[in-house]
């Protein structure tokens, strides 16, 4: 097995809001191998954005890591904000890393790009900030790059505004400039949403050729858990800011074991099932982030639920070596219950 | 399925846009299409974004004014009616909206989002309908006492719930549900389908249904129409049309679709459609789908091809012309969408 790339343990992430503060990641640990590609999955507000802005160091002002340890290619690169020399230090490092060795790739790829400068500017001035090279150089690498990405007559298309692409084009624009500098990393946050479905096709396959080749890590940021049958080789799934359930793509899909897990599963219409069967959906709503129920976040809504879940947040039941889940129902182990009922 | 409720013959709607220097362009959002909906059917439309499946809804409502063809409603031609002969078919004919953020006004209470339709068509005093409001609450499984609370108090999927009794509170026939899930998480998405289904089976109404979520639609539809650049492709039973679409595009955009399951998702073969679609100002000459289309024969250029009829459902495709049947078996273009694992 190759090393972990990526070590993310115990990370909390809290905002700060006059409504009092809201624990959008809670605890969160996970690993990335090499060469891997981790789906996080969760609805809205369920922190797996804000757990990849809190590892690239780009959380909003009133934002503020509490806890938690990033390991990145075996460097510390956990947010450091004690007094003002560490900050300093920790931003200078993360802006070497940024864009460098971690390549990002967002939703919308209008927001992204800068409208009134030409693309080939947009897409030089990573490599041209992180390579010593000269403006011919990075030029030639962009053209490159869009050639990679499939964009007819690049030396043409590079002195283009972003307006005059479409979506897809523009997508496929915004995949270039993560992969401009061969990063190890590539941390793509719901990257086919605003696109139809048979660009977002295209891109999909794009993407996975393309980390293939690179042999880059990809952590792969959605809802929509038919992206992540076809791209991921590991799931973790999140809820009101916890990894609920990690494991492979096929131990969540056919062997999930907590009852958020079976619950989208159920609610969701596979398209292979045979007749309509009635979908099930999950009652309720997420809950509050600034008021969590003090046990299991889900318990409001879960079908299953016992009086140690309203007590005590359940502890992480192991299978085995990639799958876990965070459930009372799945631990054994009573000893581990420290509250008095 | 007996009566028809809604027939609709050669609707076409064409908007004028740029109006400039290069004088009036003519964009042709719905361009001659024809169906009906029987009573207590569920038509789904699906499409990629710009394909006119909302504006025909829209058109189907007179929200557009249409400019060719005919709308029957239970056998009357609405399409030319003035406003004021058109007042007595609102009633009938509601509409459910995508953002259920923008589509309840924020000043309103519930009560009065609610009650509005029934003050401006005049239906019980204003003391029977806050009981009626309750009810209609209750029907959509909120309750009777949130009629004095504000939008802004509500989760998407609540809101969503509040846009359907005021769809519900005139009794409608006939509702088209312009995306109605798209805005919710997947967990709520359900929920609401399932709401729909319910007010289906008790009150036998009619849906349009739109959404581009290919596996929902699916779900809800008895039958399916699939539209590409303001023509109707294909039409034909929800299932026939899931389980082997005829039409070039069809197979295409179901293919693209991402299944929510590991093993039929890497047993499957995807069709990978070259290019995006062409601008609906300029739209090529002949069938629209002719510049992506794998398979285009020389007629596609000139002319749009009737919809020939196949196995009881509607193709709009040469390939299914008596004509080219050998070319067809030639291709073997059957099995496609290899879904056994």
């Amino acid at each position: 097995m190759s090393e972990n790339l990526l070590e993310i343990t115990h990370l909390t992430t809290e905002f700060a809001t006059p409504n009092g503060t809201v624990r959008a990641v809670r605890d969160v640990s996970y690993h990335l191998k090499e060469g891997e590609v981790l789906g996080i999955v969760g609805e809205s507000g369920s922190g797996k954005s804000q757990g990849m802005l809190t590892l690239m160091g780009l959380l909003a002002g009133n934002g503020k890591v509490v806890n938690g340890r990033i390991l990145f290619d075996r460097k510390d690169i956990s947010p450091d904000y004690s007094n003002k020399k560490a900050k300093k230090n920790y931003e200078k490092m993360m802006r070497t890393i940024r864009g460098n060795e971690i390549g990002m790739i967002f939703q919308d790829p209008m927001t992204f790009l800068n409208p009134i400068l030409k693309i080939g500017t947009q897409l030089t001035e990573g490599i041209r900030t992180h390579t010593k090279c000269s403006k011919k150089e990075a030029r030639e690498r962009a053209v490159e790059l869009m050639k990679q990405v499939g964009i007819p007559s690049p030396e043409k298309r590079l002195d283009q505004y972003p307006f005059e692409f479409s979506g897809g084009m523009r997508q496929r624009i915004i995949i270039a400039s993560a992969l401009a500098c061969n990063p190890k990393l590539i941390i793509a946050d719901e990257p086919t949403t605003a696109l139809d479905v048979t660009v977002q096709a295209q891109i999909l396959e794009l993407l996975q050729k393309l980390t293939k080749e690179s042999g880059a890590s990809v952590i792969m940021i959605t809802h929509d858990l038919g992206v992540v049958a076809t791209m991921c080789d590991r799931i973790a799934i999140m809820y009101a800011g916890q990894i609920v359930e990690e494991g492979t793509t096929d131990e969540i899909f056919y062997e999930a074991k907590h009852p958020y897990t079976k619950g989208l599963l159920n609610s969701i219409n596979n398209s292979e099932k045979e007749d309509d069967e009635p979908l099930v959906p999950i009652p309720g709503t997420p809950p509050d982030l600034t008021n969590l129920p003090k046990g299991c976040a889900f318990m409001a809504r879960c079908p299953y639920a016992m009086k140690i879940c309203a007590a005590q947040e359940a502890p992480v039941t192991t299978y085995n070596e990639t799958h876990f889940c965070r459930c009372w129902l799945e631990q054994m182990d009573e000893s581990l219950i420290t509250v008095k009922e | 399925m007996e009566e028809k409720v809604l027939e609709v013959k050669n609707l076409c709607k064409f908007f004028e846009v740029n109006r400039g220097f290069q004088g009036a362009q003519v964009v042709q959002a719905v361009n001659d299409i024809s169906f009906d909906i029987k009573k207590g059917e569920t038509l789904g439309l699906v499409g990629e974004s710009g394909c006119g499946k909302s504006s025909l809804g829209r058109t189907i409502l007179r929200i557009y004014e249409p400019t060719k063809g005919q709308i029957l409603f239970q056998g009357e031609d609405i399409a030319g009616f003035s406003r004021r002969q058109m007042l007595p078919y609102r009633q009938k004919l509601q509409m459910i909206f995508q953002d259920p953020y923008a589509s309840l006004n924020p000043r309103f209470t519930v009560g009065e989002i609610i009650g509005e339709p029934m003050d401006i068509h005049n239906i019980l005093t204003p003391s029977q309908r806050e009981k009626r409001v309750q009810e209609l609450l209750e029907t959509v499984g909120l309750k009777p006492d949130h009629i004095r609370r504000y939008p802004h108090e509500f989760s998407g999927g609540q809101r969503q719930r509040i846009g359907i009794a005021r769809t519900l509170a005139l009794n409608p026939e006939f509702i088209v549900c312009d995306e109605p899930i798209s805005a919710l998480d997947v967990s709520i998405q359900a929920q609401v389908i399932n709401l729909l289904e319910k007010i289906q089976k008790e009150r036998g109404i009619s849906y349009l249904f739109i959404a581009h979520d290919l596996g929902m639609v699916k779900h809800i539809s008895h039958r399916i129409g699939v539209m590409y650049l303001g023509h109707m492709m294909e039409m034909g039973m929800a299932n026939d049309v899931y389980k082997k679409p005829l039409h070039p595009y069809s197979k295409a955009l179901l293919s693209a679709e991402p299944i929510p399951d590991p093993k039929s998702a890497r047993a499957r073969k995807r069709i990978l459609l070259e290019g995006e679609i062409p601008s609906p100002i300029h739209p090529p000459k002949g069938c629209p789908f002719n510049t992506r289309c794998p398979y285009a024969v020389a007629e596609c250029f000139n002319q749009m091809p009737a919809a020939f009829r196949v196995d009881g459902r509607q193709v709009a495709c040469y390939l299914y012309s008596p004509k080219y049947l050998r070319k067809r078996e030639s291709l073997n273009i059957e099995p496609l969408l290899s879904k056994e694992a």
